[in-house]
């Protein structure tokens, strides 16, 4: 066999190789995916495998458990708070995700065709995802206080009469919340877009700009379907970010006021770290889970079944 | 001829099975996790657990600990420092589960009642046979905190007394006698409504957060109402009656009209200090402790307006206050000899007491003359302090439930009665659910 062919055999897909492979392959590709499947092993699996052992326990983390079956659930079932906070997750996970995926598109498109100082849009809309997310949290929250610098410049310019309460009016907190996390994830989304976008040929635009498109139509025909991979991978990602969002809610308004803006993350983390109820907020995480994946599987297929 | 060979879905259901029974042993789940080793001869290291005192208070406990480790040589004390209480809960539960637990650890009344009920702290009687005496030595009201089912679980470290902090330039422009502040609560209320009338600001900020010397809701109904939380066994709640819904609509007057500040509903404590620093709010309601704060976070001609005044009396006949204390977890491997480092840090608290206003939890250092120099030290130990929270393990789970149930009351989605109802109800439940 000569080099050329050595290597093409060591850079082909498995697959195509058939029934050349030798038995010694199969070894070596554990050995190398080894390191990878005992940190998903160890950190993914085993957290996952010990939830789900957990929620059919009462245990408070101080005493060892008894099996209690599934009565965790059964309180699940008619706990109002518990309710309560699958549906502000369900509208955190919609808002969050529609904004996070269309509102970072046409803005990548325009950075994409040399809008002047694009540099600096880039720099500027990237720089809260860096960040830490307490450290914007605690910011925004001094600037949306009811004497904040928001309420301040509201009011100045006559916008509002009165200061209005951000954090605290229970049919405003929640989109106050939904607006921090946009603002702090928009740049990653922008970038995926950006990066989805380096791969579209100038040639396509050249050909369209010659054809008499504007902007409009070459977004929505050229722009939009060369990115719909990138479109479902934000979706996916803006999905699962949101309704495993955490930190802003502690932050901003502790899931208040009277659990307005709690989700069930927060409500997982309450009900294990104030409460000692880690049995039954393990429940609730493997509700959770089964509800996300089973989200994340539904819109992959139907993406998939769309292309 | 094959030999007979198992299927590979026999064995991969095989190894999942096995992988679950053996994760199931590892991860502890049915087996808890085991009490340390007793003492033994021989040096000995303690681990001592402070929340949040290593910013500004390091050469004073570094200083105590080293006096320590010179009258009792062959002790080192390893001092670890949480930066917040939430933390101190969490990383305490994630070392009790890995069994390497502190040896003294800086609890709060919140926590407390879960591990003595789980029995994952020591009653003091196990470790010493003068627990009585040793009663004597604190403050009645600090050490009476940690006392749960008649058994002492904690030392105490220091306290906090609400006392009342107040702008005097806010109590001039609305006419007020700034000499003559509010000595009960009508008079807060009214004095709040005559602030909010003539300058605009709001009267005061009373937030409902688990920090209990800002006001929290056990506060307001036990402290203010003079309504227990508990009925007389403690089986029950008995703070939804008559004389805590009218009392608590007066918080929601305030609020919907704005002689009360709306951080008052969602803000922690933190919030009340930095209105009361901003001049956008008449009173607050904290510890003195609060003072080191103001004095840092406010210009000096701002701080010179804040006067201090004794907390307004309440029907409940004593000011609310806060606690630290310090408490051995049964996995300590020196437990004697760490209560006998907590008892002698409980002694060091002048110290900590002349950089920010603390109540002292021993009583010999809280008769220092040093509290009679100022109007903030007087007040500390001048009033009669009082824990009105019940010392129950799902404390945490009831205020959380009463909080949310003010919140309601306070937006007005529910009547104050209602919501007191409910919380009750809630409560009930809790109660009867035990731990």
């Amino acid at each position: 066999m000569n080099e050329t062919a050595t290597r093409a055999r060591w850079l082909a897909p498995p697959r195509l190789l058939g029934g050349n492979r030798r038995s010694g392959d199969t070894g070596w590709g554990w050995l190398f995916a080894l390191p990878a499947v005992m940190l998903i092993g160890g950190f993914v699996l085993y957290p996952v495998l010990n939830t789900v052992l957990f929620s059919f326990t009462d245990f408070n983390g101080l005493n060892p458990a008894s099996f209690v079956g599934v009565e965790q659930y059964a309180t699940l079932a008619t706990d109002s708070v518990f309710h309560r906070t699958l549906l502000n997750s369900a509208l955190i996970t919609v808002v969050a995700t529609a904004l996070l995926v269309t509102l970072p598109l046409p803005v990548a498109y325009w950075i994409h065709r040399g809008i002047p100082f694009r540099r600096f849009f880039r720099a500027a809309l990237y720089l809260p995802v860096v960040v830490p997310i307490i450290v914007s949290s605690v910011a925004w929250k001094w600037l949306l206080d009811d004497n904040g610098l928001v309420n301040y410049v509201l009011v100045t310019v006559g916008v509002v009469a009165e200061p209005v309460s951000w954090l605290s009016d229970p049919g405003l907190a929640i989109w106050t919340v939904v607006g921090v996390i946009v603002w702090r994830a928009f740049g990653i989304y922008l970038l995926i877009y950006l990066a989805g976008l380096a791969t579209l040929p100038d040639d396509q635009l050249e050909a369209a700009a010659i054809d008499g498109a504007g902007h409009v139509r070459t977004f929505g025909s050229i722009v939009v379907p060369h990115l719909r991979g990138s479109i479902v991978l934000s979706s996916v990602i803006a999905f699962v970010a949101a309704m495993r969002m955490f930190d802003e809610i502690f932050v901003l308004t502790g899931g208040g006021p009277a659990n307005a803006s709690k989700n069930t993350a927060y409500y997982i983390w309450e009900s294990a770290f104030s409460f000692f109820k880690f049995g039954y907020s393990s429940a609730m995480a493997v509700v959770l889970l089964v509800v996300v994946l089973g989200l994340v599987l539904l819109g992959l297929k139907l993406a998939g079944s769309r292309r | 001829m094959v030999p007979n060979r198992p299927s590979r879905r026999r064995f991969l259901a095989a190894a999942a099975i096995g992988a679950v029974s053996v994760l199931a042993s590892a991860c502890g789940v049915f087996t808890g996790t085991s009490d340390g080793p007793q003492s033994s001869g021989g040096p000995v290291t303690l681990e001592f657990w402070t929340i949040n005192l290593k910013e500004g208070y390091t050469p004073y406990i570094e200083g105590a600990i080293s006096r320590y480790e010179k009258q009792h040589p062959g002790v080192t004390v390893k001092w670890v420092d949480i930066p917040d209480f939430e933390q101190t809960q969490s990383k305490l539960l994630a070392a009790i589960s890995g069994g390497a637990t502190p040896d003294v650890v800086n609890m709060t009344p919140f926590i407390l009642p879960k591990f003595a009920a789980t029995n994952t702290v020591y009653p003091l009687d196990e470790l010493t046979g003068d627990v009585q005496a040793m009663a004597a030595d604190y403050v009645p009201g600090l050490w009476d905190a940690g006392v749960i089912g008649g058994k002492a679980y904690a030392v105490p470290f220091y306290g906090s007394v609400s006392a009342l902090i107040y702008n005097t330039e806010l109590f001039e422009k609305a006419g007020l006698d700034p000499a003559k502040p509010p000595a009960n609560w009508d008079e807060v209320f009214a004095a709040a409504k005559r602030i909010h009338e003539k300058t605009g600001a709001s009267g005061f900020v009373q937030t409902l957060d688990d920090f209990n010397d800002a006001g929290n809701p056990s506060d307001i109904l036990a402290g203010q109402a003079g309504v227990p939380l508990l009925s007389a066994d403690g089986k029950k709640a008995a703070f939804a009656t008559p004389e805590a819904a009218a009392h608590l609509q007066q918080y929601v007057d305030g609020v919907t009209a704005g002689w009360i500040d709306r951080a008052s509903v969602n803000g922690g404590v933190m919030d009340g200090a930095k209105i009361l620093a901003q001049g956008k709010t008449g009173m607050v309601f904290l510890g003195p402790w609060i003072l080191r704060w103001l004095k840092d976070n406010a210009d000096a001609e701002t701080y010179a307006k804040f006067k201090v005044a004794a907390h307004p009396a309440g029907a409940g006949g004593a000011a609310n206050g806060f606690l630290q204390h310090f408490a051995i977890p049964r996995a300590s491997k020196n437990p004697k000899q760490a209560l006998d480092f907590a008892r002698y840090f409980s002694t060091t608290t002048l110290e900590l007491a002349k950089q920010a206003p603390v109540l002292p939890g021993a009583a010999a250092v809280a008769k220092d003359p040093y509290f009679q120099a100022t109007e903030e030290t007087k007040i500390l130990v001048g009033q009669e302090v009082k824990f009105y929270w019940p010392k129950h393990p799902a404390v945490a789970e009831m205020f959380a439930a009463l909080r949310s149930e003010f919140q309601s009351a306070l937006l007005g989605k529910k009547p104050a009665e209602q919501a007191l109802q409910d919380a009750a109800t809630r409560w009930d439940e809790l109660i009867a659910a035990g731990q």
